[in-house]
Formats: C-alpha cells, sequence, structure tokens
C-alpha cells in the first residue's frame, strides 16, 4: 500500500512540475498514470486526484489554444492553486473535502472559458443549470437504446449541452458531479462501441444492455441525490478501471470520426482490384 | 480490365456483403469509400514520371522547328503532362501524404524553370496551385468536442508568456477584485502584444521596501523584446504599455463604488510598468 502512495505521489509531484511550464500534455499523462496506478492496488479511492487532475489538463489545453487574447495566465493561478492543493491533500484523503475543492476550482475555472461576449452577457442561474439538466439526464435515459447505433454521438452531445450550460450559468456540485460521470462513461463507452461494434453498424445490444445501461440507471439516481459522495465515487471507479483496463487491451484510440460514413463494407480484394485498375488507367494518361 | 465489369462487380458484391442496405445506401457507401480509401490510395500509389522542366519544353519546341520531317514533337504533351504532375502533387500534399525520395516532389517545389525563360501568359507556373474540385473544407473530424479529446487539439504554442509571481498567484486566487482587475489588464496586454505581433515577454510580480516593508509595488515588466529594436521603438512600447494599464484601470473604476475607487487608486499609484533595455 504504501508503495502505491509513494509512485502516485510521484506522479502528482511530476504532474505539478509539467503545470508550472504549461506542459498539459504531459500533466494529462501524469493524470493517466495515476489513475492506472489506483487500479494496480487495494486503495482504490486515490483515483480521483488523477481524475480531477486530468480536467484540469484538459480546461488548460482548451485555454492554451484559443486564439482570441484571455486571462489565461490569471486562470493558470486558479489551476496552479488547485493542482498544489491535489498534492497537499494526497496525504489526509478526504473524498467529501476534495469533491468541493473541484466543485470550487471548476467553477472558479469556468469563468475564463466564457468568450468575451459570454462573459460580459450572462449570469449565475444555477435553477436554469438545474432544470437543464434535469431535462437531459432524463433525455439520456429515455433515449439509451440511441447507444446501440455505432454512429452515435448522444453522451458526447449530453455533455457538450451540460457543458455549456455550466460554462455561462454556473452549477452546484451535483451538476459537477454528474458531468464527471458523464465524461467517465463516454470515455469507457469510446472503447465499448468499437470492441462490441458488428458489422452491421450496430453495438451489440446484450453487452450494453448489461455493461453500459445499469450507469445511466446510476447516473439518474446521483442527480436525483439518492447516492452519496462514496456512492458516486463507486460509480466513477468502476467507468474508470474499465476504462484503463480497456487502455491496457486497445491502447489509443483513433480520433473521433464523424457520423456521416455509411454502413457499407465493400470486400478488402476488392477495393484492392479498384484501386489498382485507377492506378493503371492514371499511369497510362500521364 | 473493363472498367464497366468491374464497377458492376462492386455494385453486386456489395449488395451481397450487405443484404439488408438500400441501393441509396449501396451507392453512398461505394462513394464513401471511393472518397476516403480508394482515391486517396490511388493519389499516393500513382508512380510518377519526372517531371518536365521549362528547359524540356523549350528543347523540344526548338527540335520541332528544325526537324521538318517526322512526327513532330509535342510541347503541349509536355504542358499538360507537367500539369498533372503538379495537381498529383498537390493532393498528396493535402492528403498529409509523406512521399519517398524516388517520387518526384522536387521539382514541384524547385524554382529553377524561371532561369530559362518567363513562361508564356496562361501556362502552368510554380506558384500557380492546381484546382481541386473536392470539398476542400469538409472536415472528417470532430474538433469542437475537445474539451473531452485533448489529443485532437492543435498543438499551438503562444509566442509569447505573460507569467506571475507566485505572490501574485496567490493574491489572485484569494482576493477577487485583484483578480478582476488583473485579468483585464492581462487580456490588454495579450490583446496588444498580439495585435502588434510585438516579440515579448511579460512579468508580474511585487516588490517591497526593506525600509518600508509595508509598501507594496506591483511591477509590471517587459522584457526579451528584440536586441535589433532601437531605444526609441522601446520607449513607444513601454509608453503603450503604461497607458493601456491606466486607461484600463480607469475604466474599471468607473463601474466601481467608492470603496472600490479608492482601492483603485491606490493600485495604480503603486503600479509600475518597467522596461528591460
Amino acid at each position: 500500500m504504501e508503495s502505491l502512495h509513494d509512485a502516485i505521489k510521484e506522479d502528482l509531484r511530476a504532474a505539478v512540475e509539467a503545470f508550472k511550464v504549461d506542459s498539459f500534455d504531459d500533466v494529462n499523462i501524469f493524470a493517466n498514470r495515476i489513475m492506472a496506478n489506483a487500479v494496480f492496488g487495494t486503495d482504490e479511492k486515490i483515483f480521483l486526484h488523477g481524475f480531477f487532475l486530468k480536467d484540469v489538463a484538459v480546461t488548460f489545453m482548451v485555454l492554451k489554444t484559443r486564439k482570441e487574447a484571455t486571462a489565461y495566465s490569471t486562470a493558470k493561478s486558479h489551476g496552479f492553486g488547485y493542482v498544489g492543493s491535489l498534492e497537499k491533500s494526497f496525504s489526509s484523503f478526504d473524498e467529501e473535502n476534495l469533491w468541493e475543492e473541484f466543485h470550487k476550482y471548476y467553477d472558479e475555472v469556468r469563468r475564463f472559458l466564457m468568450s468575451d461576449f459570454e462573459g460580459r452577457s450572462y449570469s449565475n442561474n444555477i435553477e436554469f443549470t438545474r432544470n437543464a439538466f434535469s431535462w437531459l439526464v432524463k433525455y439520456l435515459g429515455e433515449h439509451r437504446d440511441i447507444l446501440i447505433d455505432a454512429n452515435n454521438f448522444l453522451l458526447k452531445g449530453v455533455l457538450n449541452e451540460m457543458d455549456r450550460i455550466f460554462r455561462v450559468h454556473s452549477g452546484g456540485l451535483p451538476e459537477v458531479a454528474l458531468i464527471s460521470l458523464i465524461k467517465a462513461l463516454d470515455r469507457y463507452y469510446d472503447y465499448f462501441r468499437r470492441v462490441h461494434e458488428k458489422p452491421n453498424g450496430r453495438i451489440d445490444e446484450e453487452k450494453l444492455k448489461k455493461d453500459v445501461f445499469p450507469y445511466i440507471d446510476q447516473l439518474e439516481a446521483v442527480y436525483r441525490q439518492e447516492l452519496k459522495i462514496s456512492e458516486i465515487d463507486d460509480v466513477l471507479w468502476n467507468l474508470v478501471k474499465g476504462w484503463r483496463e480497456f487502455f491496457i487491451q486497445y491502447m489509443e484510440l483513433p480520433t473521433a470520426r464523424v457520423a456521416f460514413e455509411k454502413g457499407i463494407e465493400l470486400p478488402p480484394e476488392l477495393k484492392k482490384k479498384l484501386s489498382e485498375s485507377l492506378v493503371e488507367t492514371l499511369e497510362k494518361k500521364i | 480490365m473493363n472498367s464497366q465489369t468491374l464497377i458492376s462487380k462492386i455494385v453486386t458484391e456489395a449488395m451481397n456483403y450487405n443484404p439488408n442496405a438500400s441501393i441509396d445506401d449501396i451507392l453512398g457507401g461505394i462513394f464513401t469509400i471511393m472518397e476516403r480509401e480508394v482515391l486517396p490510395a490511388v493519389f499516393k500509389g500513382v508512380s510518377l514520371p519526372d517531371f518536365p522542366s521549362w528547359s524540356d519544353i523549350v528543347i523540344e519546341s526548338k527540335k520541332g522547328k528544325i526537324i521538318r520531317k517526322g512526327p513532330r514533337p509535342s510541347t503541349h504533351l509536355l504542358k499538360e503532362r507537367r500539369l498533372i504532375i503538379q495537381q498529383i502533387e498537390y493532393l498528396r500534399q493535402k492528403l498529409d501524404w509523406n512521399g519517398n525520395k524516388t517520387l518526384t516532389t522536387y521539382p514541384y517545389l524547385a524554382n529553377f524553370d524561371n532561369l530559362i525563360g518567363i513562361p508564356e501568359t496562361g501556362q502552368p507556373s510554380i506558384k500557380m496551385e492546381p484546382k481541386y474540385d473536392g470539398e476542400e473544407t469538409r472536415v472528417p473530424f470532430i474538433e469542437d468536442l475537445g474539451k473531452t479529446y485533448p489529443s485532437i487539439l492543435p498543438a499551438l504554442k503562444p509566442k509569447y508568456q505573460i507569467t506571475f509571481s507566485n505572490l501574485v498567484q496567490e493574491k489572485i486566487i484569494s482576493n477577487p477584485l485583484f483578480e478582476r482587475i488583473f485579468s483585464k489588464i492581462e487580456v490588454s496586454l495579450r490583446r496588444l502584444i498580439e495585435e502588434r505581433n510585438l516579440e515579448a515577454n511579460v512579468e508580474v510580480f511585487f516588490q517591497s521596501d526593506i525600509e518600508i516593508p509595508n509598501w507594496e509595488k506591483s511591477v509590471i515588466t517587459i522584457k526579451d523584446l528584440p536586441l535589433k529594436m532601437t531605444f526609441e521603438d522601446k520607449m513607444k512600447i513601454w509608453e503603450i504599455f503604461d497607458l493601456t494599464v491606466r486607461s484600463r484601470i480607469a475604466e474599471l473604476a468607473e463601474e466601481m463604488d467608492e470603496n472600490t475607487r479608492k482601492y483603485l487608486k491606490d493600485l495604480n499609484r503603486n503600479l509600475f510598468v518597467h522596461m528591460e533595455l
């Protein structure tokens, strides 16, 4: 156990060093390492540090690449403060406090993700956020069958709406927990859909009902606030563990592709013949 | 190979392979495969002949004038070959194909043709980009979901940095008013640097006086300007920076209550813009 804690402490140290010099790709790698290392041990909840750190890394990658001038260094002050506090809090693990700190950070930094127009126009409207999130989580539950279609982007679509609503109107801890769970589910499902895709462009329905749909029910329960923080962490841990195991099995996924590809296949031999024929014609022409 | 037979074979095999698909699905699928897989493979796979230079064309046209009998060498065929090769190389470039040394990328990039003579009006020139009838703007990857998928973000790095000292960062976290002021100042400084395409870095830190330890100065230092920049130009830049920072604080003061205005006034008095010469 102690050796695992030592390893994760070093992952966190490396992440702080990388954050200092804006190397957010590396912060992301160290965050993934923390989650993977947690899989190898028995004290599973320490994955949370990695999960939150990954969110920080991805947010700052986005901020750093913004075209318009932003208060990037001011935002980075908040990020740096948060990453430092993650490192400090490691020795006295308190999951409730970790979530509260993450929510605080998340709510601070989202202001810097707003465009100039958004910053000047929108105000906090947590009631609206709560209603919209309720609608979205219900919608996800009712339309879960769309997840069978290999070309769907349902989870990303829901996340997209939640992200922009939280960004401009703010939200509470339940909203941050819900977004976090859907992000984790989406990462897991991205592997799942490729592993269980059939030649007809559908995902294996039985596997989906058994391995993915229960998480959708749990999302609804989280948002109805029937689950405590420790239970939310259990759900999150199962998703993260599944995702890290998929990574061991399949490594990095290819970049997400748009959905307009048709589910038609040409036999490889025919594709080869067609290419050869066209090459021959073209070479003759030149 | 008879292309008609091949097309019918493709359609038949695709239908056998996908028994539940409609004709529209089959055709759409074939077009998608053609666009995404077959045509890129064709353009990457085709081996090209030597790229005819303008000197080859000039020599061929002179031969044509000297040799009166027999078939006349066609310069227009050389020009056409030249254009086709350029177009294929252009498409390869668009397909992000790295190529290999045996192919003819070198003449496409070379500029020595102009030494032979200026091409006639309407002739393909090295700088002319061949027309591409496909949809260049079609983006096959999702980019806007980058928040969840860092690997698809463009790897852009700003040319300059604005850095805050640890103490300034701590004050930003703990003092919302200070944060608000400095985020406005930071955005203005970034705009200033980007609009003027300046090569400069900025550092912000606090400085206190040994004799008066309670007196805290905020210092904005402009540094790393190009060595070749004249003293006068540097001073002009300093003036613009100073003016921008002060006017941003003045703008903020207009929206604030009396107490905050006093805070801003003090901050302004104890804020210094330095230039590293």
